[in-house]
């Protein structure tokens, strides 16, 4: 493992600002990170992260992987490992109490869409219309400026109006969406990561990733549930342009 | 109960040490980060409500470590301010990010530039600007005390709450006036925050000169305060 320098420094600063930064700018940030400082630059993005991890260690923090439950992007979040983070966000004071309430009330409605066609997702209209529910009353033009800024912050992503959740969500917030929707939380049956966004199975009802599912039926023609081995429905997509309609890639 | 237990029993409400002492300035790391979110001043009573509770007795040794700890991986300074009971602290970045802002993404970048103007208009003014006159001047910006704005929202409550909280701006009443009239300052974190030779390159720039010596008298004011910074640092 090598040391921890100045450049190291630099990139624990930006994922603090920024919360999550995909893996390619990443990779590029490093670069330019140890081009800055001078610092040793040839040890891979994994070392480079594991040397910030063992120092964040002792502080309860941790750079966490993981991927983008929509486009199966790779992405690093940097996660408190102190429970009860709902709470945290309160005190962090970057959201009042009716905004967590809204951010809670979206956590709902994305947890408890498992069960339909579009498991995992939620509409940005349905979203909206939660607004009036809330005590006090959000008006729809605050409610909609609210959305912007958690899909700005990267709470969740806007697929042309489908809200789904981010990992900085699920890995936040791991362990209340596990208690506050216990049963409706599933993990995927290839990874073992909790998984919303997805596919599953029309006999047993498992769940798996897009990205797992494109993985895991790739030298197949006739998928199988990883879990009952009942045949995987025809809705299977393989991941690609079709299933991804973020705005980046229009 | 065993001796031992005891005696380990008797220590909790005493002075923290060695391992323990650790633990807990880990702790007070954590909690820092997570309420510099904020940008507000932690206080010692907060650290002490929070983290602390029965170890108040050890804040200045704890605080000693989580300093250290703060400096070495995070790359930030914990500042104290204030006096006595009024005692709290802030975290200033010890990093030079001139050349990070690309990739920094600073949340709120747009009200880091309000904040940067406000701070040149005050500067500039000889270190104090009325009420009256900052809003004139940022009026020609097309930011209004009383009107709603497209990216600030409300700039008031912004300008006199949100900055003034953060330590940015420091706003106090001209006594004696009617109707009320304020005078506004550098805040704490703006001097640790903005160092004065980027005010005078960035007005340096925007009035096309050659050099930052031709603003005489602010550029002896940003060269006394780099001497006192050197001193202290």
């Amino acid at each position: 493992m090598s040391s921890y320098k100045t450049a190291h420094i630099y990139f624990l600063q930006t994922i603090m600002s920024r919360g999550i930064i995909s893996h390619t700018e990443c990779a590029r940030i490093c670069e330019k990170f140890c081009e800055l400082t001078g610092d040793d630059g040839n040890s891979t993005l994994q070392d480079f992260i594991g040397t910030i991890n063992t120092q964040l260690l002792s502080f309860h923090f941790k750079v966490r992987e993981s991927k983008r439950e929509d486009t199966g992007e790779t992405v690093f979040v940097l996660v408190s490992m102190v429970e009860n983070v709902l709470n945290r966000l309160v005190i962090n004071g970057n959201y009042s109490r009716v905004e967590m309430d809204f951010f809670r009330k979206i956590l709902d409605l994305i947890v408890l869409s498992s069960d339909t066609d579009n498991p995992g997702c939620a509409s940005s209209i349905d979203i909206l219309n939660i607004a009036d529910s809330l005590t006090p009353k959000l008006s729809k033009s605050d409610a909609k400026k609210l959305l912007s800024r958690l899909v700005n912050d990267q709470w969740f992503y806007d697929n042309n109006g489908m809200i789904v959740m981010s990992p900085r969500s699920i890995l936040e917030l791991e362990h209340y969406l596990s208690v506050a929707h216990e049963g409706c939380v599933k993990s995927c049956k290839l990874c073992n990561l909790l998984v919303f966004y997805g596919q599953s199975c029309e006999h047993c009802n498992a769940c798996i990733h897009n990205f797992c599912a494109a993985q895991g039926f790739k030298n197949t023609t006739e998928p199988k549930c990883f879990s009952c081995g009942h045949a995987w429905p025809n809705k299977y997509k393989p991941i690609s342009g079709a299933l991804i309609s973020g705005k980046e890639h229009r | 109960m065993s001796s031992q237990a005891q005696t380990s029993q008797n220590r909790a409400s005493d002075k923290l040490s060695g391992v323990e002492l650790e633990r807990k300035a880990n702790e007070v790391v954590h909690f820092v980060l997570i309420w510099e979110q904020k940008k507000i001043p932690i206080k010692r009573a907060d650290i002490n409500k929070h983290v602390l509770k029965d170890h108040k007795s050890s804040f200045s040794d704890v605080i000693k470590v989580v300093a250290k700890k703060l400096e070495k991986v995070f790359g930030i300074k914990l500042v104290e301010i204030g006096e006595g009971a009024k005692k709290a602290y802030m975290l200033v970045n010890t990093l030079d990010h001139s050349e990070t802002s690309d990739v920094m993404k600073w949340k709120d970048n747009s009200k880091r530039g309000l904040l940067f103007t406000i701070l040149t208009l005050i500067f500039m003014s000889g270190n104090s600007i009325m009420d009256g006159a900052l809003w004139h001047s940022l009026k020609r910006l097309g930011i209004e005390k009383d009107h709603s704005h497209s990216v600030f929202g409300d700039v008031k409550k912004l300008i006199t709450q949100e900055f003034s909280r953060q330590m940015y701006l420091d706003i106090s009443k001209v006594p004696n006036c009617d109707p009320p009239q304020y005078e506004y300052r550098w805040g704490q974190r703006a001097f640790h925050d903005i160092p004065k030779r980027k005010i005078l390159e960035f007005v340096t720039k925007l009035y096309d000169k050659s050099d930052i010596m031709v603003w005489k008298s602010q550029y002896q004011d940003m060269i006394a305060d780099e001497m006192n910074e050197q001193q202290s640092g």
